[in-house]
């Protein structure tokens, strides 16, 4: 399987057209302010492309996949399900930056290019077993967003966001850096599987570099107690920025964590689930608990993110083939995403109008009804509540937890999601209840690139459930690929 | 009937290939029978749904439209209904006690298996049958609504939707599903008009059914994983009891009978039903009390009785103790009340109390008894709810001391009032008379005692009822209400089918209840069997 260099410039052909696209609009930025019609045209082609290209992949793969760099990353199933979904929520942040660019008008072109270096960041990230690239590609990804949360430079809360994140980011990377080098020592190899081979039976060694490679992803997912970045990230980001944040940016780092753990970890299980275990519970009480009093909508939105992060932790805790954890994980980071790239669509297109607090929503449901919809029913489906697609996620989440024998943190994900469903009940009740305050500006209608990502965002977290087995039957093909 | 008979078929021609014979107990009735009824009973009010988020809402006229098309949307159900419950009363259950029977494939390569499965049997039918009708009546008591119309009729919608595929439903999840899509727009309705403290009985209501659900959906998964099918399935169609420990079946009871109860609700949990049917609008007090509480009370039978039979036998005392209290403090509580909204929603937990009873003694006639009593006490609480929201529009209080002589100015109203009040007491040839006594003659020989006791508070209820009454209506004439008019054409004609049903219900009992027995008989094999 060990790929010659034309196996490998095939196998690559999503990720070159990433960085080729990143590349064109790097070169417009050297010239004159780009017109942003064209640039935001030039993305969208450049992710359909890639998006689709990477599809085309299943035709025909073994079982195995197509191997390249020396077993250092893999084309799979699994990366063949993460890479398009990546793709359509970036495609769904750049067609919602309409609003932002005025901001940023000499940088477009910049924006862009980050975007699509951020995408081919996490698709590098989920294709790698190897620690050099898959540290290589985080970097990436991480270096890639915290630039693009500054992006609006006369705005100090991004600055500061921003800052936070690179340090933090710094922090995770450095842990990361640590776990790797004992987990070299241990197993004498940087390829995954090798090291997993070579610990089959344990060292304390091995077990601390484990645990600080969980910890520093789980960093870079936004798990409590890991998680202090992220609610300032979404606050001070500009809104698709946050969607594509949570979208790329988690979808990656979760997709990277679970093949790490399956791959590297399962021999020695006992010595990271607890630790797992325990991260979920916390996230989950804390992400509900905390969004029961928050007065902003995006910290709203990111700690209910927090909450649901410790929701896909518990995929990773049924990974065994048989309880379809990781094809739950990532059927909910796909629906997810799609979710919250709708709610911050929304967000991008009310920006002007409507402030950061949740006062300034009152009333949203008559000025504006297609975003107070959509963001309803965001937090409707994120919270869990049947029929929308976000309860299917949940659902498949606790069955592989269940079948593992969790019952005490399924328990407690049902407690909080009913925590969660009250805070979500605050914001439909401001917005479709309450009177708007006299004399509030109306809300512009959104563009019409915005207004079809958030229809489209609306649709898909309706009636996806209905359709959920096909996509599960996708989503648990590539998990199958990873074992 | 003959027409609407062509039209299903011609509509269920092409959906009749996917339709499935059950893995079971239950298959169709008639192998030729047009299937897809259940689906369109059920979808067809979140079609209108859809119809009403493009039509616009600006003027008079187009709201007039809005208000149409979402009663269309309502009626075609209770059609459903009605032609579902009549074609069962000419039928013998030939071949088991589930009827329009639809299974497709859903979610198959889950680790745990769940099939779009529906179905109605003699619990389901009736309460169906008062579900389409009680939106029906509301949607038509809410024809003065304006402000929000289109989101108000929508919710509604929404709420139908999930109450009528909760009890259409046969595999858990999907119960589960249509359950929580009531859950909100319950919510929202309640919030958006009505008394002062709506608010506070909104956050109640939503924090009792979000507890609620939450345990549903923990008894589910308690369901999927602990019984040993292969592969485990959500379906109702297996027989649980034979492979649940009893561990398991205890705890499986408690979940799933906390979760029902909060929303039947009992003694000291109806908090939530006490202020929300006093501060809502009436027409969506009507639906709580109609629909969503009778959920709960089909939820206790159909999977607390039928999945955990050995632990409901185990702790049907307390199941027995918790009906009394709440028997007689409804009661007892409706007796003191002041607000006469919140006379009628203590006298609600009263009857749920009863109805509590009959399941506990899980006896057949008893059963029979409380679908019965949800029906007739649903029709004549609607009833009585909408007279007082009519008189509370009149009179601009909801206090009874502040009442009285009402009878002067309004005899049609009195006269409803009157038929309702008898109904609910239980007199002879109206609704609830048949019932109640069932549930009494059912539940005697297993907790005499109990049965006693409640037929004791049955006379508290009496005594409310009639003294509420001349309060209200009777007694001299008041200065101060002089110029109030009597029923409008508008409430007559929500006020008058209401009334009708309660009559016939209460004069052709015995219509229904030989298809209500059907479904009953197989809770109870499954009880006395495990």
């Amino acid at each position: 399987m060990h790929g010659s260099s034309l196996r490998l410039a095939v196998d690559l052909v999503p990720e070159g057209i990433l960085l080729l696209g990143a590349l064109l609009l790097g070169s417009l930025a050297l010239g004159r302010a780009a017109r942003p019609r064209p640039v935001q045209l030039l993305t969208i082609v450049v992710l359909l492309a890639a998006g689709g290209v990477q599809l085309l992949f299943l035709v025909g793969m073994p079982d195995a996949g197509y191997r390249a760099y020396s077993d250092g990353l893999v084309v799979d199933r699994y990366t063949t399900f993460l890479v398009p979904v990546m793709c359509v929520l970036a495609l769904l942040a750049v067609a919602t930056s309409g609003p932002l660019l005025p901001r940023i008008a000499t940088h477009v072109a910049e924006y862009h290019a980050l975007v699509l270096l951020a995408v081919l960041g996490g698709s590098l990230l989920v294709a790698a077993r190897e620690m050099a690239a898959l540290w290589v590609a985080l970097e990436l990804l991480s270096v890639c967003l915290a630039l693009l949360v500054a992006m609006v430079k006369t705005d100090r809360r991004g600055s500061e966001a921003a800052v936070k994140q690179l340090v933090i980011g710094a922090a995770a990377s450095a842990i990361l850096l640590y776990g790797f080098a004992l987990l070299y020592g241990a197993g004498g190899s940087t390829v995954l599987v090798d090291v997993a081979s070579n610990v089959r039976h344990g060292s304390p060694a091995a077990a601390l570099g484990m645990g600080l490679v969980v910890c520093a992803l789980l960093t870079k997912l936004g798990a409590v107690p890991f998680h202090q970045w992220l609610p300032d990230t979404l606050r001070g980001a500009p809104a698709p920025v946050a969607a594509l944040t949570l979208g790329v940016g988690a979808t990656a780092v979760a997709g990277s964590l679970a093949r790490v753990v399956v791959t590297t970890f399962v021999e020695l299980a006992a010595s990271w689930t607890a630790l797992v275990a325990l991260v979920a519970a916390v996230s989950l009480l804390y992400g509900n608990l905390a969004a029961l009093t928050q007065v902003s909508v995006r910290r709203l939105i990111g700690l209910l993110a927090v909450g649901q992060s410790g929701f896909l932790l518990l995929g990773l805790l049924g990974s065994a083939p048989s309880q379809k954890g990781v094809a739950a994980l990532i059927f909910a980071l796909a629906t997810g995403g799609v979710t919250v790239a709708g709610m911050f669509a929304v967000l991008a297109a009310i920006d002007g109008a409507v402030g950061d607090d949740l006062d300034s929503l009152r009333g949203l449901g008559r000025r504006s009804p297609l975003a107070a919809a959509m963001l309803g029913l965001g937090v409707v489906s994120l919270v869990g509540v049947p029929p929308l697609i976000g309860f299917f996620a949940k659902l498949f989440l606790l069955e592989s937890a269940l079948l593992a024998g969790y019952a005490w943190l399924v328990l407690l994900a049902l407690v909080t999601s009913v925590i969660g469903a009250v805070a979500a009940a605050r914001l439909l009740r401001l917005m479709f209840v309450d009177l708007p305050d006299e004399g509030e500006a109306p809300v512009p209608s959104a563009g019409g690139a915005v207004r079809i990502a958030i229809g489209f965002c609306a649709l898909v977290t309706v009636l996806l459930g209905a359709a959920a087995q096909p996509l599960f039957n996708l989503a648990s093909g590539g998990a199958g690929s990873i074992h | 009937m003959s027409a609407l008979h062509l039209l299903l078929a011609a509509a269920g021609a092409p959906g009749a290939t996917g339709t499935g014979t059950g893995a079971g107990t239950g298959t169709s009735t008639a192998g030729d029978f047009p299937t897809v009824l259940l689906s369109a009973l059920i979808w067809t009010t979140a079609a209108t749904m859809l119809i009403l988020v493009v039509l616009p809402d600006r003027t008079d006229e187009q709201r007039g439209r809005l208000r149409l098309v979402a009663l269309a949307g309502a009626a075609i159900p209770l059609l459903l209904a009605t032609f579902g419950l009549n074609y069962q009363i000419g039928q013998d259950f030939i071949g088991g006690t589930t009827s329009f029977e639809e299974q497709r494939p859903w979610l198959t390569a889950l680790p745990l298996v769940s099939n779009y499965h529906l179905g109605v049997d003699g619990i389901s039918l009736p309460l169906l049958l008062l579900s389409t009708l009680l939106f029906v009546i509301a949607m038509i008591a809410s024809w003065r609504v304006v402000a929000q119309l289109r989101l108000y009729l929508i919710l509604m919608l929404l709420m139908e939707t999930g109450v009528n595929g909760v009890l259409c439903s046969m595999d858990y999840l999907v119960l589960l599903l249509f359950w929580g899509m009531q859950v909100l727009p319950a919510f929202l309705l309640v919030a958006m008009g009505g008394g002062a403290q709506r608010m506070r009985a909104a956050w109640r209501q939503l924090g009792f059914a979000s507890v609620g659900m939450a345990l549903l959906a923990a008894t589910a998964l308690l369901l999927a994983v602990k019984v040993n099918a292969s592969p485990p399935t959500f379906d109702f169609v297996r027989d649980n009891a034979v492979s649940l420990s009893r561990g398991i079946g205890s705890l499986g009871f408690w979940l799933s009978f906390v979760g029902f109860a909060l929303t039947l609700p009992v003694v000291p949990v109806h908090t939530w039903a006490r202020d929300a049917l006093a501060e809502a609008t009436t027409p969506v007090a009507v639906l709580l009390r109609g629909t969503v509480m009778t959920l709960g009370a089909y939820g206790l039978m159909r999977v607390t009785l039928t999945a955990f039979p050995d632990a409901s036998h185990r702790f049907g005392l307390v199941m027995v103790v918790v009906a009394v209290i709440t028997a007689l403090w409804g009661a007892v509580a409706a007796l003191g009340q002041d607000d006469l909204r919140r006379l009628l929603a203590y006298g609600a937990v009263g009857q749920m109390g009863m109805v509590l009873l009959a399941i506990a003694s899980a006896s057949a006639i008893a059963l029979n008894g409380a679908v019965l009593m949800l029906v007739a006490d649903g029709l004549a609480g609607a009833l009585l709810l909408l007279l007082a929201g009519a008189v509370q529009d009149r009179t601009r209080t909801r206090s009874i001391a502040r009442m009285g002589g009402l009878a002067w100015q309004m005899p049609k109203l009195a006269a409803l009032w009157v038929l309702g009040g008898l109904a609910v007491i239980g007199l002879p040839f109206l609704a609830c008379f048949v019932a109640e006594l069932m549930i009494f003659t059912g539940s005697f020989p297993v907790h005499r005692a109990a049965t006693v006791i409640v037929m004791a508070g049955t006379l508290i209820t009496t005594g409310y009822v009639l003294w509420t009454m001349q309060r209200v209506f009777f007694g001299p004439s008041r200065e101060a209400f002089a110029r109030l008019r009597d029923a409008t054409t508008l409430e007559l004609a929500y006020l008058l089918p209401l009334a009708i049903a309660v009559v016939i219900l209460g004069l052709l009992p015995g219509r229904v209840l030989p298809v209500i027995n059907n479904g009953v008989q197989s809770v109870v094999a499954r009880f006395t069997g495990g």
